[in-house]
């Protein structure tokens, strides 16, 4: 008989129950999680900052490892956001930009997720205006700035001179130059999408985000390819297709093309294309 | 000198013995991995990510120093009585507290530089798994100096926790005033800042201004030499800003260790 | 004996202050003694006598509050004299994860030591008999092995002077008989030895002049020759020595000053 007999079976035992709690420990906390995420941003940045010590740096980066933990689980589960939601993210990523005023990320993810999903524009722009000062080496900034009063305000006047600014940055790309000249010269919001969002999925390197931001460039791409049809048809009949059955009579198109949201193309009476599904980023376009 | 050198490396010795460098590899080879596949979840910054990464556990591995080590250089000597044997060994006081000093900073030389090598290590890998393109801002000069300064800041708290050890003999003590030392001197720079501009409708009465000014004075500003953000940004600090901190860092440890030594040469060891 | 006293100690008192309470307890009061050249001069006493108080604050460890303390014609904070003096604390302790050796070579460091420094700690390590454990660290030391290295370590450097506290506590009967052999030997060799113990046979076998303290005071100075002959009262087990009667009898109060 081995003396230590018992003391292996309550090891067993022990083991057994803790190991069986895990996943209900993983639902609780997650559960936990999206209330806390609300009440961290309502600390204030200066005792959040003071109270990092010397390590702002990792605190900031976990912080935004927990934002993007939260919203990618959203995104995976397809769960709506509630508008209280969105101020959270909005009031956690001021949070994190004011632990840590250089620090990208957060910026990238207020663009990709206030201004893209919940049209939080003005304060997309207000983060990206603080990004601007305090990354002056780096042109994204003042690119998103100029994209965002371009593609969503409608501003172009005011677009131009932000991808001007961003255009004489080193290391901006060559193309921005002429961005800006396109932008203002075409006005095609669309076009304009697409090239940002290349833009933007080249630089995504979160599977989830990347595969959300390629959804919606497939998406922008179609809308995109019926437009210049629809611009093509009226060069041909000097006047807007009434509808998509006129085009495809024209042999223009062979189908409508399916939405990947699960929506349903509707072309517009001004030859604007617009989708029945939640789009966001083309919205606004129909709003005039 | 030659005497101070000796109970540094004594000390230094001891210190080596009591494994503490294992704890520091195992750690540092923790770091290396969690940095790296931590900065993978981030979307942009990975550099900073992996740099913040490393710079936060150079510090923290430093730190184990002041606050385990140090916290009970006293009192440990004093209860065990091999105090004694240094003592007699024609040592005067002073040359005991430099002495012992010294074998501190050669420790924290040493954790420092081992975790800096490991952090070289990966910020390597981390370039080689992610690529180029996110180590753009990637700044060696800019990390080598934030690493130096942080290494001087190391050795400011260090002093001043020799100080208090000197002053008291209780470690429990000790302890308390090294954590009280270190959360004052990170947040000191903080909260004058918001006195100087407080937000509409708070009211900063002049006691409390006072108390932080005096406090500016007596308690070391550790916070200024955490250049851990910028250098993760791949910024390097001015020239003139270095030597003020190497003259405030040198400064205040010489302060804190001629205070250290006179509280220590009036007291009877027991 | 008859040049400059090695040790003298006029008048001195020492008493000392808790933390955080206004009661002082006295340590020593008006003690006064002194120490010639070549002298094995031996401290006995009752625990708390100040035994260990008066050897610290011949090396400066504690200040005295008042009177005069000289070591070779020096203040004892003099870190200078410390080059001539050999100390064994009591229950003395080392750094646990250290060597002997390694201890021994930062003795040589310290005191400046001339001549071969490996030579020196074989021999010294011979003398204690710990030459087979000169690597190990001082953790597996058991205690009456520390003692013995400690012992090493006051040794080292040959000098005029030792200091020994207790050297006898925790020693096994050959360890006490080495304890006594080098007091012998260095005594022979015209060194000075100051040393507290509780065992009075052996501060009787060795000492020159024995001196009694009792709650901080000095009560008698005795030599041995002096004892011999001392009368054992009838009250006393028959194989008291004479200087454990003595001993007794002073801290009764029956007798004191001169036997």
């Amino acid at each position: 008989m081995n003396r230590s007999y018992p003391t292996v079976l309550a090891l067993v035992l022990a083991t057994t129950i803790y190991v069986l709690t895990i996943p209900l420990l993983g639902e609780i906390q997650r559960q936990r999680q999206v209330e806390e995420i609300g009440k961290i941003g309502e600390i204030p940045p200066a005792v959040v900052r003071a109270l990092s010590f010397e390590f702002k740096g990792v605190v900031a980066d976990f912080l935004m490892l927990r934002t993007m933990a939260f919203v990618g689980e959203r995104i995976g589960a397809n769960q709506e956001f509630i508008q209280d939601e969105w101020r959270y993210l909005h009031r956690l990523l001021t949070k994190i930009t004011e632990i840590d005023r250089r620090f990208w990320d957060p910026y990238l993810f207020a663009e990709t997720m206030l201004v893209w999903q919940a049209g939080m524009i003005e304060e997309g722009n207000q983060l990206l205006l603080k990004a601007a000062e305090h990354r002056p080496w780096d042109y994204q900034p003042y690119y998103f700035l100029g994209f965002n009063h371009f593609y969503f305000k409608k501003d172009a006047q005011r677009a131009a001179p932000y991808l001007r600014r961003a255009a004489r940055i080193p290391g901006a790309p060559d193309y921005l130059q002429g961005l800006a000249a396109r932008f203002s010269l075409y006005g095609n919001e669309t076009a304009a999408g697409i090239i940002f969002l290349e833009d933007m999925l080249r630089q995504a390197a979160n599977p989830t985000v990347s595969q959300y931001l390629a959804k919606r460039l497939q998406t922008l791409k179609i809308i995109y390819d019926l437009e210049r049809k629809v611009a093509a048809f009226k060069i041909a009949h000097d006047r807007l297709p009434q509808s998509f059955q006129e085009m495809i009579v024209a042999g223009l198109l062979s189908e409508v093309p399916p939405d990947p949201y699960g929506g349903e193309f509707i072309l517009l009476r001004n030859g604007r294309i617009y989708t029945t599904s939640e789009l966001i980023g083309v919205k606004p376009l129909d709003k005039k | 000198m030659k005497k101070i050198i000796a109970i540094a490396l004594l000390s230094f010795q001891e210190g080596l013995r009591q494994r503490v460098l294992y704890g520091i590899m195992i750690f540092a080879l923790f770091l290396i991995t969690t940095s790296v596949l931590l900065s993978g979840m981030f979307m942009r910054d990975i550099a900073k990510i992996t740099i913040d990464f490393c710079l936060a556990a150079i510090s923290a591995g430093g730190l184990l120093v002041p606050f385990f080590l140090a916290v009970n250089l006293l009192a440990r000597d004093i209860e065990r009585r091999t105090i004694f044997s240094l003592l007699s060994r024609a040592i005067s006081r002073a040359q005991y507290v430099l002495g012992k000093f010294g074998g501190l900073v050669l420790l924290t030389v040493t954790i420092v530089a081992i975790l800096s090598v490991s952090a070289a290590v990966a910020i390597w890998v981390s370039k080689l798994l992610y690529g180029d393109y996110f180590f753009q801002h990637l700044h060696i000069p800019a990390l080598l100096v934030a690493v130096s300064i942080q290494l001087l800041g190391l050795l400011v708290f260090t002093a001043v926790v020799v100080l208090w050890s000197c002053i008291s003999t209780s470690s429990f003590l000790v302890t308390l005033l090294a954590i009280a030392t270190y959360i004052i001197g990170h947040t000191m720079e903080e909260l004058i800042r918001f006195m100087a501009t407080p937000p509409p409708g708070v009211e900063v009465s002049p006691v409390v201004q006072k108390t932080l000014s005096a406090a500016l004075y007596i308690f070391p500003n550790l916070a200024a030499f955490d250049l851990k953000l910028a250098a993760a940004h791949g910024l390097m600090p001015s020239g003139h800003e270095i030597i003020f901190l190497l003259s405030y860092g040198v400064g205040y440890t010489a302060a804190a260790l001629c205070l250290a030594i006179i509280f220590f040469q009036r007291r009877d060891l027991l | 004996m008859t040049d400059s006293p090695v040790i003298s100690f006029a008048g001195v008192a020492k008493s000392f202050r808790h933390d955080f309470s206004r009661k002082s307890v006295t340590a020593l009061s008006n003690l006064s003694f002194v120490v010639g050249r070549g002298e094995v001069f031996g401290i006995i006493g009752s625990n708390g006598a100040g035994k260990s108080t008066t050897l610290k604050i011949l090396l400066g460890f504690i200040k005295a509050d008042g009177g005069a303390v000289t070591i070779f014609g020096r203040p004892p904070c003099d870190a200078s004299v410390h080059q001539r003096i050999g100390y064994l604390p009591e229950n003395p302790s080392l750094y646990e994860n250290l060597t002997i050796t390694d201890h021994l070579r930062f003795a040589a460091r310290a005191t400046n030591f001339s001549g071969s420094v490996i030579t020196r700690i074989t021999e010294v390590l011979a003398l204690v008999g710990l030459d087979h454990v000169a690597t190990l660290p001082i953790r597996r030391f058991s205690k009456g092995m520390t003692q013995r290295a400690a012992l090493a370590y006051a040794l080292f450097h040959r000098p005029d002077l030792l200091v020994l506290d207790e050297p006898m506590s925790g020693l096994d009967p050959l360890g006490r008989q080495l304890v006594v052999d080098i007091i012998r030997e260095c005594h022979a060799r015209g060194n000075t030895i100051i040393f507290c113990s509780h065992i009075l046979t052996d501060v009787e076998r060795i000492c020159d002049r024995i001196a009694i303290m009792n709650h901080g005071e000095l009560q008698a100075v005795v030599t041995p020759e002096e004892l011999r002959g001392y009368p054992i009262p009838p009250a006393m087990p028959e194989n008291t020595s004479p200087l454990e009667a003595f001993f007794l009898n002073t801290l009764k109060g029956k007798e004191g000053g001169q036997a």
